[in-house]
């Protein structure tokens, strides 16, 4: 017959094991294999809240929880949400932003101001050597080369390493052509400073495909494009076209006369980070940013445009009259353009009459 | 009677289980936002250092300046007002922080102290060294508060202008 | 009489075992649940956090970072929220309040929502003034 003494030791036994295990989970939380639906949340509330800080603050990181904890993730462009592959949860991200691959990245914003208005978007990038072919070696085509560049960051004190180099015929061109020394060849500031080092150079068609991986990437900028036999992204500046796994797509290289707008590189980076990549639907990603992106800024170019409108409306006075009504007309041209280029071309010329304003006055930068 | 202190135990054992689990609800932390009580503060400074005071002088029209110009020139009588910088900045700052303004919050109370940076040492007289605050002094004997702070002025003359921030 | 005792006493330790038990299994579930108030709270918090931060610095509503302009906030004021909702999402207001009163929204529903407010600037584009204002975010449960 059990006494009432060993009854309250085994209760008291099963109460103190009970606070025990409960302990012990709230400090191994994280490793609790029935948690691991909640680290995969914490990441990607971690991703999304690093897109939001870099978008805020414009300062480039490193997120490498990723590949730390080895989780699939995918972003979805329709509602700008992360998804894990094996769950239905969303993660909403309320800015711009495109992704590439799914492991130790390094997140940037691209800007493009025009002073009353600027579109900025995230970019996440893994380790990628971006390789430049310049059959159309021109001096635009090094501007291209060099607006191109400028939006990555300089990854020299990033865990993550962006580079680039040149691709001549058979030869991977970096060491003398990059820029840099050691382990910092190659890196986005010394591979711009060292840019004029190629303009005698007559590159052929690259054919260092074997010297090349996975992480690197080929830009190929030539009038004569050919789908079939060109790798990688191929720009054709003077027929406005580009190349990328077998799609065609169009280039805006600013209007016949006018010098060529920085948004040039809005059709060419979103292929440059989804670049040949599937999407769960086996789509193209590249073909997916490309839309995606163009969709955003020209959402939101003409609503900033309908505001900026109306505010002239409201702030006009007469001695600034002369000034804010070419820029009210610009502005409401954009609202109302249906073709992206035009916008486009507005934008650059709103840009110039929003210098004007404020040279005079009448508004602030 | 030994039915019965078997009941005492099992009585003693229920007590026992009720203390454990308000033990183990205490644990559940409250949810205190430090990320935003951090954003309020600083936010609070920049912008009262940024509002205007109602004047047009140059030496006092932002709050920052005036604050600045009662550090450098303290007699200063700034503008149309008759008053000097330091008491200019002080009246602007006060309404501010006052409650019934409602813009600060009722569940903090603020102070707000600029002090020179290193050997720069103003003083109205010797042995009379030039201060500014306003708020509620009571806020520096809080053992948890939270601070925000930014330089005003240049070369060696620098003020750094200090909020603190606790819950009331 | 004795063995009615023991039985009795049988009957009631086990009982108290049980009532024990099951108390424990329902402290689990409570406790689980209110972890789970905790963590919903704290994406709440984080949302309107990053609200904050959005709106206060996006080039559409401000002069500078933390510094509103008084015509923007008017024209957005006007404009229907789904603009607004391709920038920052959905289910969230704003209101900017000036110290003199004046007030401008966006975004507000008639709805139970957890609301933070920040102290900011509001620039006056035709005096030039700045004043001190106040910035409140609420996002809609």
């Amino acid at each position: 017959m059990i006494s009432i003494l060993q009854v309250f030791k085994i209760i008291f036994s099963l109460i103190a094991s009970f606070l025990i295990l409960i302990m012990l989970m709230q400090y191994l939380g994280a490793y609790d294999l029935g948690q691991t639906g909640n680290i995969n949340a914490k990441i990607m509330n971690n991703f999304a809240g690093t897109v939001t800080d870099v978008y805020l603050t414009g300062n480039p990181a490193d997120f490498g929880e990723f590949e730390e904890k080895k989780i699939n993730y995918f972003f979805h462009t329709e509602d700008e949400t992360l998804r894990l592959k094996s769950s239905a949860s969303k993660y909403y991200v309320y800015a711009p932003f495109l992704v590439s691959s799914e492991e130790q990245v390094i997140l940037h914003r691209v800007d493009y101001d025009y002073g009353w208005w600027k579109f900025s978007f995230v970019e996440a990038l893994p380790e990628t050597t971006f390789v430049f072919t310049l059959e159309d070696n021109s001096a635009e085509s090094r501007e291209l080369v060099r607006d191109i560049v400028n939006s990555f960051p300089h990854t020299l004190y990033f865990d993550t390493p962006i580079l680039f180099g040149f691709c001549d015929g058979y030869d991977l061109l970096d060491a003398d052509f990059c820029g840099g020394s050691g382990d910092n060849r190659c890196h986005r500031d010394y591979f711009l400073n060292n840019l004029s080092v190629v303009g005698g150079v007559s590159f052929s068609k690259c054919s260092a495909q074997n010297k090349m991986g996975t992480r690197h990437r080929l830009i190929t900028i030539s009038n004569n494009c050919n789908p079939t036999y060109n790798t990688g992204l191929c720009i054709d500046r003077l027929a406005q076209k580009m190349y990328l796994a077998g799609n065609t797509y169009d280039y805006y290289n600013g209007a016949a006369g006018v010098s060529m707008p920085k948004a040039r590189t809005l059709d060419i980076l979103p292929l440059l980070i989804g670049w040949e990549d599937e999407t769960l639907l086996n789509e193209n990603l590249g073909d997916d940013y490309y839309k995606y992106l163009d969709e955003k800024f020209v959402e939101q170019a003409q609503f900033a445009a309908q505001l900026g409108s109306e505010r002239i409306d409201i702030i006009t006075t007469s001695g600034c009259n002369t000034f804010f009504s070419p820029m009210e007309i610009i502005l409401d041209s954009i609202s109302t353009a249906s073709d992206r280029y035009d916008i486009i071309s507005y934008l650059e010329q709103s840009k110039n009459q929003h210098k004007t304003l404020v040279l005079n006055g009448c508004d602030y930068q | 009677m030994k039915g019965q202190s078997g009941f005492v135990m099992i009585f003693l054992l229920v007590i026992l289980v009720m203390f454990i689990f308000v033990f183990m609800l205490s644990f559940v932390g409250t949810v205190r936002n430090t990320e935003y009580t951090q954003f309020y503060t600083t936010n609070l400074l920049i912008s009262i250092m940024r509002a205007d005071t109602g004047e047009t002088d140059p030496s006092c029209r932002y709050v920052a300046d005036a604050i600045y110009c009662s550090f450098i020139s303290p007699s200063y009588i700034c503008g149309t007002t008759g008053v000097t910088c330091g008491e200019i900045a002080r009246n602007t700052i006060d309404n501010y922080l006052d409650y019934d303004t409602s813009i600060v919050k009722k569940s903090f109370k603020h102070y707000l102290i600029a002090e020179p940076e290193g050997s720069w040492n103003p003083v109205y007289s010797i042995g009379n060294p030039i201060t500014f605050s306003a708020g509620d002094i009571s806020v520096m004997d809080e053992r948890r508060k939270t601070a925000a702070n930014e330089f005003v002025g240049s070369g060696l003359q620098i003020l750094n202008l200090r909020l603190f921030v606790a819950e009331s | 009489m004795k063995g009615q005792a023991a039985i009795m006493e049988k009957i009631f330790t086990v009982f108290f075992m049980v009532i024990v038990l099951i108390a424990l299994i329902i402290f689990l579930g409570v406790w689980n649940v209110l972890q789970i108030n905790v963590e919903g709270q704290e994406v709440v918090n984080e949302r309107a956090m990053s609200l904050m931060k959005l709106i206060s610095t996006h080039p559409l509503l401000v002069k500078e970072a933390s510094m509103f302009d008084d015509s923007k906030l008017e024209v957005a004021e006007g404009m229907p929220c789904e603009g607004f909702e391709k920038l920052f999402g959905k289910r969230w207001y704003a209101e900017i309040s000036d110290i003199d009163g004046t007030k401008w929204s966006m975004c507000i529903l008639n709805e139970k929502n957890a609301s933070y407010d920040i102290p900011v600037n509001i620039y006056h584009k035709d005096t030039e003034k700045v004043t001190i204002g106040k910035l409140k975010v609420g996002i809609y449960l």
